[in-house]
């Protein structure tokens, strides 16, 4: 048993009377270590010193750490703070009368935590902020910001130092992130984080991705700064997890070294494990707290870990959020809460993420999830809870259906209700799309076609059943409802038109979501501001994730507000965002070259091709082959299914007019991983590709790739030996035979050349399919 | 109607050779076979549209008159990135004869802008609609040529085609237009025309054969505007039980009948008929196969062909696609006993409302639906028992009874205009 002290009693005071101000408690150590300094008692960097010797010999006492295995930056952080608070307590509980201790207390009362500036807030830095408790560098921040600009100026070089420290201990050590946060973060920006964080260490890699785009956008678009605003956002430090772990005996589950067919057996498993863990009891009662302090607002739980949108990895879609309708008791609230941190926790080793990291190189980190947890964005209407429109935004067009729009101006897909079903490619039902350099190009023309190519169902949260939930928008959503106007159009049978009146002849089985009235405020403009600005600032094309609020606003005009809920970079950082064209590949192994409207993206793996040969197509005798070789072409696509196959074919895959192209529809082609379309201005040709527009929202949404081969453009080209020179394995296929079959070849590739795949990369400019070795 | 192997498909050519084998049939006088085999009259048009940025762009239409002895010449106007004037040329033929076969008064005709609507804005669109009007207007007008919507264009733009051409006259005239937007002088009944027109031909023709349709199973291929009112009106003026319907995406099957509210809410909320509660899955070839008394083929063209043909099982055949049975599957179904109802016959319900809506303009008076719908049927059964009556005479298929009613009837207008 230890010796305790003569003074323990005074310790304990001291201790029992900070325990009564959970909040301030830092602000009045800060001021009782004033008070040490100032009378000389010890020196500051005296007392820095002894608590890392203190923190060693803790080290070694609990055997947590050493010199060969030293402890990381946030542990040692952890531990350095703790002792820090002890060696407070214990120095002024020896040297100075307890009655100093309230008169301490009552002033930090009457000013709040206080603006005086601490000692030492003269020009030098006398710390070493690397080592320094976190809370220390902030206040030295906080006061180098205050001062005078003239003075201020002086010890920039100091305030970026205690940023960096700032950026790493809370954000991120990710060196492309600091160069580009440290100019934007000030000392208030860590206060906040600080007091919204929940747990010690980082807040990961979306939250930070968030909210250094939102201080972009504030100082950058002053103007359009009230109108940009980001959600009420608590962050559950990545040490958290660790606690979890260890509170849980989860430690030792490890997972990533294990095969792929483990990891996936496994799995299940693991979930029920996490889904069955406890939270430490500190950290359950700040849930409580916040609870109380959202009331029944729905939430959103969302992945925010160490690895994401940071060490060049995007993530995207890799681990989980999980949304809180938030409805219930504080009890039943708090019990959902913690099982979706406890679900998004156990998404760390989701068979996708792992495979994933482990093709990026990036299995042998320690990942850790830190979680965001945000208020959902949104209005409650007739008992459910959604924002009037959501979507993800793009500053450099992935794709393009038209050769009028200017990818570099953007792209944003865009729904009505959460933005979950704009992030998420939806077969069947679909997100406008909007090229925003001609926000009124579609791909769709008629009618019909816009409205089988609209949003026909919307997710919401349920505030009657506390779920999320999907429905049909022509039952969501009554001419009551404020946004209508700019969210719906009118189908009245023969045409499809924002609504002239808002009047009780107008039926929600009308409503075709077009967005029609909303693309011709300023929400574009708006949207493409954003968008260049973070661009610019970033170095790099971004995607940004958003929620909007439309309520109808002054002389028929509607009132925007845009919710910043995510940012990523692409090129810099997230090395999956950025398609690069592979260099010296030989020229018999390229199979097609592609320069006009190329999508963003990459095709691997490639086994077979299945080519219509346009000399033959063109050829066919009869109408009736025409129709056959769209059927045969269905035939092929289903028996390839699973397999790994492109379609080359003469002119506009999909148009009704056999002449122009195969007149397949998109049931006929679902299996391919890209369209690529041959023209030529020579008779008989289609002169211009479709690329994909007869079915094109299908193909974004199923992610098959359309592209033209042009036999005038000059750089286009096509390895047209190699295709009519490759052995036909369609009778593997295909037992039968007729004209139509004979335009058609399936070329195994690896048949071809042995151990060889297709591989298609598309940066946005230039498309390329060809030959490489398979991994 | 096979085109030599040797040269690439041309659909004017293939028009042309449809026209020869009933001149064969009818030993058609040589001077009015010739004239018919040619359209009277072109217009070809260069037309500046002033773009969203500025710039003009110059676009290139036409007009086709085919042949207007029995009428002013009626037929769509098409936006289409590859039109060709052959394409053209061959529509405007058909269309000639499918007024003929109907005894319209009317004659033929179709026209064109090449260009890609897809790649236009609503604007771009509405000047370039306005730009062809202020080329084409000289030759349209309700006593010389009428269009109507085609490919890519919708009772907006002939709106805008309507008021382009009044604003060139100084009065307004709804009459050189159809298919407009029913607030602007369009007609009531038109959006189910084509199938109630479909279903009233279907009609007669199970009465001409001596077969009672009420309860007859019923396969429709396409769930566009005519497949899923055929659905609909089959089951309610026929007393037809849809078993199997499809659209783009696949099919649905179920024995027991299928509702159509259940099946069109279905669609509109998931955008197909595909998963369908309660029906199991069929392909599109597969539903054409399927063991039915009534096929409606209402969506592709080509469907029923040489290798399925035989196995087609439906006693009726109405066909409310263009051209969904090729040649020889003909051939086959008649030799079948098949009851094929030929698509210019058939699906005539469309351009038969277009004419009423001519004929309201002109005397400034409108009906209601119901008055539209009689008259339709006092149309489409007028015009079928002429086709079933001539196919019983020469011993010939409708398909071809309908081709020579209606080049008999062109020829006779020829001949008492004195042109040939």
């Amino acid at each position: 048993m230890s010796v305790i002290p003569p003074e323990s009693s005074k310790i304990l005071e001291i201790y029992l009377l900070l325990a009564q101000y959970p909040m301030l408690a830092s602000s009045i150590r800060r001021r009782m270590r004033e008070e040490l300094f100032q009378r000389g008692i010890i020196s500051p960097e005296r007392f820095e010193q002894e608590i890392r010797e203190k923190a060693i010999e803790s080290q070694k006492r609990e055997g947590l750490g050493d010199e060969q295995r030293p402890e990381d930056s946030e542990r040692w952080e952890l531990r350095y703070h703790r002792i820090r608070r002890i060696l407070t307590d214990f120095y002024f509980a020896y040297n100075l009368p307890i009655e100093l201790l309230h008169k301490i207390v009552d002033d930090v009362l009457a000013d709040r935590g206080g603006e005086r500036p601490p000692v030492g807030s003269e020009i030098s830095l006398r710390f070493n902020p690397e080592l320094a408790p976190l809370e220390m560098v902030l206040r030295q921040a906080e006061a180098y910001e205050s001062l005078p600009p003239e003075q201020r100026a002086q010890v920039q070089h100091h305030l970026e130092e205690l940023r960096v420290v700032l950026l790493k201990s809370l954000l991120s050590d990710q060196l492309g992130f600091i160069r580009i946060a440290k100019r934007w973060f000030t000392a208030a920006d860590f206060s906040y984080i600080i007091r919204h964080r929940i747990g010690s260490g980082k807040i990961g890699g979306k939250a930070a991705g968030m909210l250094l785009a939102y201080k972009i956008l504030q100082a950058t678009v002053p103007q359009l700064a009230e109108r940009i605003t980001l959600p009420r956002s608590y962050f559950i430090g990545a040490d958290v997890f660790y606690d979890f772990l260890a509170l849980n005996d989860l430690e030792y589950v490890n997972q990533k070294y294990k095969s792929d067919e483990q990891i996936r057996q496994d799995y299940p498993l693991i979930q029920e494990k996490y889904a069955g863990g406890r939270f430490p009891e500190e950290i359950a009662d700040q849930l409580r707290d916040l609870l109380r302090e959202v009331g029944n607002t729905p939430l959103i739980v969302r992945s925010s870990s160490l690895l994401e949108d940071n060490f060049g990895a995007s993530f995207a879609g890799k681990y989980l959020s999980v949304f809180c309708p938030n409805q219930g008791s504080l009890k039943e609230n708090l019990r959902d809460l913690t099982l979706a941190i406890r679900r998004a926790y156990a998404s760390i080793y989701n068979p996708d993420a792992l495979s994933y990291r482990r093709r990026m190189g990036l299995i042998d980190y320690d990942e850790r999830m830190a979680i965001l947890i945000q208020e959902v964005q949104g209005q409650p209407y007739r008992g459910k809870y959604f924002p009037s429109a959501a979507g993800v935004a793009y500053s450099f067009s992935p794709i393009v259906w038209n050769p009028r729009l200017r990818r570099e101006e953007g792209f944003a897909r865009l729904v009505v209700g959460l933005g979950t079903r704009a992030v998420e490619r939806t077969p069947n039902d679909y997100p406008r799309l909007i090229g925003l350099s001609h926000p009124n190009l579609r791909p769709e023309v008629t009618p019909q076609a816009i409205r089988q190519y609209s949003q026909h169902q919307m997710d919401v949260i349920d505030l009657q059943s506390n779920a999320l939930v999907t429905l049909p928008v022509q039952e969501v959503l009554g001419t009551d409802f404020p946004a209508l106007r700019w969210v719906i159009s009118v189908d009245d049978g023969e045409t499809i038109r924002p609504p002239l009146t808002l009047g009780l002849s107008l039926q929600p089985s009308q409503f075709v979501v077009t967005f029609e009235r909303l693309l011709q405020t300023d929400f574009v403009p708006l949207l493409r501001n954003i968008l260049s600005r973070l661009a610019e600032e970033y170095h790099s094309a971004v995607d940004v994730e958003f929620a909007l609020t439309i309520q109808p606003g002054e002389g028929g005009k509607p009132d925007l507000k845009f919710h910043l809920l995510q940012c990523r970079p692409h090129h810099s950082w997230n090395a999956d965002l950025a398609v690069r064209l592979p260099e010296g590949v030989r020229d018999e192994d390229v199979i097609f070259v592609s320069n006009r409207m190329v999508p963003l993206g990459v095709v691997e793996g490639v086994e077979y091709i299945v080519f219509v040969d346009p000399e033959k197509y063109y050829r066919l005798p009869s109408a009736h082959d025409f129709s056959e070789t769209a059927r045969r072409i269905a035939q092929i696509n289903r028996a390839l299914e699973g397999k790994n196959f492109v379609l080359i074919g003469p002119g506009r895959w999909g148009s009704t007019d056999f002449m122009q192209g195969v007149p397949v529809t998109y049931a006929d082609i679902f299996n391919t991983r890209a369209l690529i379309e041959l023209t030529s201005r020579k008779g008989g040709y289609a002169s211009e590709p479709s690329y994909g527009t007869h079915f094109f929202q299908d193909l974004v949404e199923s992610g098959i790739f359309p592209l033209a081969v042009s036999a005038e453009e000059e750089d286009d080209y096509l390895n047209l030996a190699f295709l009519r020179r490759a052995t036909d394995q369609r009778s593997v296929w295909i037992e039968e035979n007729s004209a139509a079959l004979e335009c058609i070849k399936v070329i195994h590739l690896p048949a071809e050349r042995p151990a060889h795949r297709l591989e298609i990369r598309m940066d946005g400019k230039k498309g390329m399919g060809y030959l490489r070795p398979a991994e | 109607m096979s085109a030599s192997s040797s040269q690439p498909y041309n659909p004017f050519r293939v028009a042309q050779q449809q026209l020869d084998e009933a001149a064969r049939l009818l030993q058609l006088d040589a001077a009015v076979h010739e004239l018919l085999r040619w359209p009277m009259r072109e217009l070809h048009v260069t037309l500046p549209v002033r773009m969203d940025d500025g710039t003009v762009r110059i676009f290139q239409g036409f007009r086709v008159q085919y042949n207007d002895a029995r009428g002013p010449c009626k037929g769509g106007i098409r936006y289409h990135s590859e039109e060709t004037v052959d394409t053209v040329r061959a529509l405007a033929a058909w269309m000639t004869w499918k007024t003929a076969v109907m005894d319209l008064p009317l004659g033929g005709g179709k026209g064109g802008i090449i260009c890609d609507p897809k790649q236009l804005s609503p604007g771009e669109l509405e000047r370039l609609s306005r730009a062809y009007i202020r080329q084409v207007g000289r030759i349209l007008g309700a006593e010389a040529d009428v269009p109507a919507p085609d490919v890519y264009t919708t009772p907006q733009i002939m709106a805008w085609m309507v008021d382009e051409f009044s604003y060139q006259r100084g009065y307004t005239e709804f009459g050189m237009i159809t298919g407009k937007p029913l607030a602007l002088g369009g007609s009531a009944g038109r959006g189910d025309a084509t199938a109630r027109g479909g279903m009233y031909c279907l009609r007669e023709a199970a009465k001409a054969h001596q077969v009672d349709l009420r309860g007859a199973t019923t396969a429709i291929q396409g769930y566009g505007n005519a497949g899923s009112f055929a659905h609909k009106l089959g089951a309610e003026l026929l007393g037809l039980k849809v078993v199997a319907v499809s659209d783009s995406r696949g099919g649905i099957y179920n024995p027991d009948g299928l509702d159509y509210e259940a099946v069109l809410a279905h669609k509109q909320r998931t955008g197909s008929v595909v998963n369908f509660p309660g029906a199991q899955p069929v392909s599109n070839a597969e539903l054409l196969e399927l063991d039915v008394q009534v096929l409606i083929p209402a969506a592709l063209e080509n469907a029923i062909h040489q290798e399925n043909c035989e196995r087609i099982k439906a006693r009726f055949i109405a066909e409310l696609a263009n051209g969904p049975t090729t040649p020889e599957a003909d051939a086959v179904l008649f030799a079948k006993k098949a009851v094929v109802l030929p698509d210019f016959l058939c699906n005539a319900g469309g351009v038969t409302v277009s004419y009423f809506e001519m004929v309201q303009n002109a005397y400034g008076y409108y009906w209601d639906e119901d008055e539209v719908h009689q008259r339709l049927d006092q149309r489409m059964t007028g015009a079928f028992w002429k086709v079933h009556e001539v196919a019983r005479q020469h011993g010939v298929d409708y398909r071809k009874a309908a081709y020579l009613v209606a080049v008999s009837r062109v020829a006779e207008a020829v001949r008492l205009r004195g042109w040939a």
